[in-house]
This record gives structure tokens, sequence and C-alpha cells, in this order.
């Protein structure tokens, strides 16, 4: 067994060691003395190895690990084995909140409880908890099983895909039955019409004056946002219930790209000499501490649109067109293709929330990673698709049932 | 972000090493608040009949004073207002000390010679800033009555409107920081009265966001986490202290850590 001291190393230090190790090799049993509670112990591990951690760990600890088992000797923070592809992890104490959360594969094991979101939005991870979990475990759990040999707190399995939920017959939250997909209902809302505007006279000629439809009158200046349009599809959606999903803003008029002229000079700095100015429109991205800067020939980027919401074939045409304009594109709530990876020179990954077709392989294919805090082309998180276009391919590469629609 | 931590010394032995065994535990968590840190300390306590006031000044050097006296305590703020508008009262009671300042955290525990204080307990603070100002006034623990303070890590999401609910109470408020509305929320509730735990209780279904609190007592702390537990905190005891961090790796560093209860 090889003995790494992380209060000597660093969390860096230790991870650096283990992700070096090649697949077949021989030193395959480590432990890390010290842990002393820090974060993304023995995360991102790709090779058959056993690592154990002689305490208690912080953060993260075995996020995205692939073949390795990672034993901890204590109890583990918030996201013990987050997107884990597959290999074991096994907690000898107690987990924290979103133990096992997005699990594609492999065995989360904890000994003790395991604390509120255990296994949310799990695509495939086995957990096994000897104790209890807290609220919200296997929320919006998509595949794989979670078994609790204790209870399970409030909105256990709450917006269940087809994931298996296994807790103790004796257990009070055993008589609960999780809440599926809500249903929608039509809203009872019923159309009324707009009163019409009453205007008060001060004298009776100019109430004659205002009556007189010989007397001009000043056209209403409509707001540029509720025009005639917004307003009757409003009235309309509430009358009936049925209301158009679409992209938050994404249905504005926008001006064409004809419309707009850049100073192209005056983005660097102020012109000194109009015609003779070398314009650049080149950018480099990551110049203070990237090992591999980007440099794109242009400061427009296409932003991340799914693998889903796009076919394959469209995101095979971005990544040629952004290629040949020299730019970047960006993958979006889906995964990584093949053939986006193929054709895109500049391909930058984006890490999501919903972590739909997240995988460590393709994360070290990128050329850059942008993690994605929140989305304002629609409400919440995204990763929104309608079940039409969940092909097989599509539910594959996100863990989800084909056909069915997707928050 | 934000971290905080807490210590109480069950051993009375390890009491005039307070201040030695809390520093890495708050310097642990300069990760987590970068912007300023502050502490309140239980020590000393004044003799009876007698007031403790933490004073703060934005301008001096040495912008901290402790200030000791039998007077009223009414008495002595409004007599600070109308002579020294520009001190503030940063804590009052019998034991507390409260030091806060912008900077790292390791630079303000200098600063303040925290490392050789001795006493039964402290509660610390590192601030990432989001709400408002970096400033020291914005900077936790902020007092909550005598001998009380909290410090807070989270975000308050009606912190506007409780403001104005308790200014109709006659409450007044020094910055635009949500844990000082926290703070004046359980002022106002203690004034009537009210027991701390009910406080804390009725806190949970009044104060909207999601925070972890602790306050500091004459005899201890308190923490509290909103109802669905979205910021994370640890406790952890063993025979000789009780602590809680937001993270366990401030804990990590107290003699026996592994060997601690953990909840």
């Amino acid at each position: 067994m090889i003995e790494i001291d992380l209060e000597k190393e660093g969390v860096r230090g230790v991870n650096s060691r283990l992700h070096a190790l090649p697949k077949d090799t021989n030193e395959r049993h480590w432990l890390i003395k010290n842990p002393m509670g820090q974060h993304a112990i023995a995360c991102g591990l790709d090779a058959p190895i056993m690592v154990e951690i002689g305490g208690h760990a912080g953060f993260y600890c075995g996020g995205m690990n692939k073949h390795a088992e990672i034993l901890i000797h204590g109890h583990a923070g918030p996201g013990v084995a987050e997107n884990m592809m597959s290999g074991i992890v096994r907690v000898d104490g107690n987990a924290s909140q979103s133990a096992g959360a997005t699990g594609n594969g492999g065995l989360l094991v904890i000994k003790g409880d395991a604390a509120s979101r255990c296994g949310i939005s799990m695509k495939g991870i086995d957990i096994v908890v000897g104790g209890s979990v807290g609220h919200m475990s296997a929320f919006m759990a998509q595949r794989g099983h979670l078994v609790v040999c204790g209870d399970a707190g409030e909105a256990l399995g709450d917006s269940i895909y087809e994931a298996k939920l296994y807790i103790s017959p004796s257990s009070p939250a055993s008589s609960r039955r999780p809440r599926s997909r809500p249903i929608r209902r039509s809203s009872g809302a019923s159309a009324r019409p707009a009163s019409s505007i009453i205007s008060t006279s001060i004298t009776p000629t100019l109430t004659e004056a205002i009556m007189d439809p010989n007397t001009p009158r000043t056209t209403p200046r409509k707001s540029a946002t509720f025009d005639d349009y917004t307003l009757s599809e409003i009235r309309r959606a509430a009358t009936t219930g049925i209301y158009d999903i679409r992209g938050a803003g994404a249905k504005r008029k926008l001006p064409h790209f004809d419309d707009l002229l850049f100073l192209g000079a005056s983005i660097s700095r102020y012109p000194l000499e109009g015609y003779r100015e070398k314009c650049g429109t080149n950018v480099v991205l990551g110049t203070r501490f990237a090992k591999k800067p980007i440099e794109l020939k242009i400061p427009i980027t296409i932003a991340g649109m799914s693998f889903g919401s796009l076919s394959a074939q469209a995101k095979e045409a971005l990544g040629n067109g952004a290629t040949l304009a020299g730019t970047s594109t960006t993958t979006g709530d889906g995964g990584m293709t093949q053939e986006e990876r193929g054709h895109s020179k500049t391909l930058v990954y984006q890490y999501l929330p919903s972590r739909y077709g997240m995988n460590p392989d393709d994360l070290r294919k990128a050329d850059a990673i942008e993690v994605v805090v929140g989305q304002g082309a629609k409400p919440g998180g995204g990763g929104m698709l309608l079940g039409q276009k969940i092909s097989d391919r599509v539910a594959q590469m996100r863990c989800l049932p084909k056909g069915i629609d997707q928050r | 972000m934000c971290g905080i931590v807490g210590l109480y010394l069950k051993n009375p032995k390890l009491q005039p090493k307070l201040g030695q065994l809390f520093k890495p535990m708050l310097i642990e968590m300069t990760s987590r608040g970068p912007d300023s840190a502050g502490v309140a300390i239980y020590r000393n306590p004044a003799k009876k009949g007698f007031t403790k006031f933490s004073l703060a000044h934005d301008e001096q050097i040495g912008n901290h004073a402790i200030l000791t006296t039998n007077a009223k305590e009414e008495a002595v703020t409004a007599w600070l207002k109308a002579h020294y508008p520009q001190v503030r009262v940063v804590g009052s009671g019998q034991a507390i000390e409260i030091f806060k300042e912008t900077g790292l955290p390791e630079k303000v525990y200098e600063k303040f010679d925290l490392a050789s204080a001795k006493g039964t307990h402290i509660i610390g603070h590192t601030r990432m800033a989001t709400e408002s100002a970096v400033t020291t006034a914005g900077s936790h623990p902020f007092a909550t009555g005598a001998d009380l303070c909290l410090v807070h890590n989270g975000s308050l999401s009606n912190h506007n409107r409780l403001r104005e609910n308790l200014k109709r109470e006659g409450l007044e408020f020094q910055t635009e920081n949500d844990t000082e509305v926290a703070a004046a929320y359980m002022t106002w509730k203690l004034r009537q009265g009210v027991s701390l735990k009910q406080t804390l209780e009725d806190g949970i279904k009044d104060m909207d966001g999601f925070y972890t609190f602790c306050v500091g007592t004459h005899d201890g702390f308190a923490v509290v986490r909103d109802p669905i537990a979205c910021k994370h905190a640890v406790l952890a005891e063993t025979d000789d202290w009780v602590a809680m961090a937001t993270e366990f790796r401030a804990i990590a560093h107290l003699p026996g850590a592994d060997k601690a209860k953990i909840w």
C-alpha cells in the first residue's frame, strides 16, 4: 500500500499523482492520510485502483469516479461520488447532502445516514444507505437503484422518471407513494372585455370638440413589449390554458446582422487614422493561466444549444460554419456528440446543473469548459425538451425514457 | 459563500488557549470569505452592575475599544450618539467583546491579537460580500442584545420588507446588510420577553431565504439552519469542546477532531 500525506502534498498534489496512473498500473492500493475534511479528494479518477481515505472528507469526494474503488474511513461532505460513472465509493460514516447526485453508474455505499437530496437526478448509479436519507432524496431520479435501510425524509422520489427506490417496510416513508410527473390542468379563467376609456370634460364646448369625429386624434402610444399581438396571445392563453413553450425573450423582434454597424477600430482603442488602422477581431481566451489558450478569429461565438434540441446534423453544420468563421461552438444540455467534436475546431463543453450527457471523458476532449449556473433562454435550469424530440440516441445520452417530455 | 465557525470549551484547562485553538479554524474559512472577518469572544466578565461595550470607529488607527462602565445601557448609547455620532456600539454585555474588520481573516486575527485571547467560547465569521458593501460596519458578528450576537452564512430574500416592519417597531439600522435585519429581528423578539429558543424557531418561519445562523450567548452558542437545509453546517463534540463550522475542514484542526461525534 502506498501512503500519501494530504497535509503535506495538498489536494492538487494527491489528485495529480492518482490521475497520472495508467489503466494497467501496478500501484493499485493507496492510502490518503490526514484528509482534514479537504474538498475534491480522489476526484475524477480513471484507473482500477483502490484508494483509502483515512478520515473525514469534504465536498465532492470521489466525484466523477471511473473504475476506482474509494473507501472513506470517516464521514463525507456534500456531493460524495457526485456524477460517478463506474467503480465503487464506500463511506464508513454518514454522508452530507447530495450524495451520489447525478451518478451515471457504479455503486455508492453509505454505512450511516445520508442527508437531504441523496441520489438527486441519479442516472444509473446504485446507492445503498445503511441508515436513513433526508428530504428530496432521488428527486427527478432517472435511472438506477436507491436502497435505504432506514427511513426517508419528505418528497422522496418526487418527479421521478425510471429509477427504482427501495426503503425499509417498517419506515413511515414506505407508506407514501412517490409523486410522479405533475398533471397539467387547463386554466379556468374566462376572457374579460377591456373597459373602454372614459374622458371627463371641463366645458361643454370641449366635450363637443372631443366628441366630434372630425377633431384630429392623437395616435395612442403602445408599449413596445406588450403590443397587440402579445396582448391577444396572453388573453388567448389565459382563456384556453394552453401556453406556448418558448425561449424567454427568444421571439422578440431583434435587429438583423445587416442592421448592425461595428466601428471596428473603436472596439480596441480610439482610432488615430481612420482608414489605415488595422482592425484585428481576433480574441485570445486564457492569456494569463491557460496552458493551451483559445484563439478565436472573431469575438462572436456560438452559444450552447443541446444535442436533442438540435439534430446531430445541425450541430455538425454549426461546427463546420464556426470552424470556417474561426470561432467556437458550445455543446449544450445534451452532452457531446462525436460528429460535433469532429467538426468544431474549438468546442466548449458545458458543465450543467442537469448533468445530461455529462461524461468526464468528453470533458477532457473539450477545448474549454463553461460552467453553467443558470440560463436566460428558459425559466429555471434548462434541459427542457419535448417528447417528440427524444429519439433513442438522445434518450440514451441523457439516461431518460424515450418520447417523454423533459423538464 | 461566507464561512462561520464557533468553538465552546468544555474543559476549563483549555480556556487559556481559546484564541490559539480558534485561529486555524477561522483561517481555514478564508476561501469562503476573504473580504472581511469578525469574532465575538466571551471573556473576562465585568463586575456585577457593570456592562462592557464594544465600540468601533471607521477613521481611527486603533478602531476598536472596549468601554466598561456601571451606567445604564440606554444612557451610554444615547450619550455616545449625541456626542460622538461616528462611534458605533457593535456589542454590549457582561462578557462579550466584538472585533470585526475588512481584510483577510489572518490579518484581522493578528490586528486584534486574538491568538492570545483566553475565554470560554468564541464565534467567528469570514465574509464574501454578496448583498451589501465590504465595510467594517457590514462585517459580522452583529449584536442582538446583551451578550448576544449573530453570524450568518447565506442570504435572506425578504430582508427589505422585514427591515421596514422592524423600523416601524422602532429599531435602528446602520447598514443595508441582510444579517443586520436578522439581528434586529432577534433583538425585537427578545425585547418582548420571548425566549431565545422560541425566537430562533419563529425566525425560521419569518425569515425567508437560505441561511445558517450561529448565535452566541453568555453561556454558549446556538445554530439554526433554514427549513430545507440549503446551507451546510457541521457540529462536532468531544469531552473537551463543542465546535461548529460551515465546513468540516475548519473543525479538523482541533485536537481529537477525528474521534469527535459529528452531526
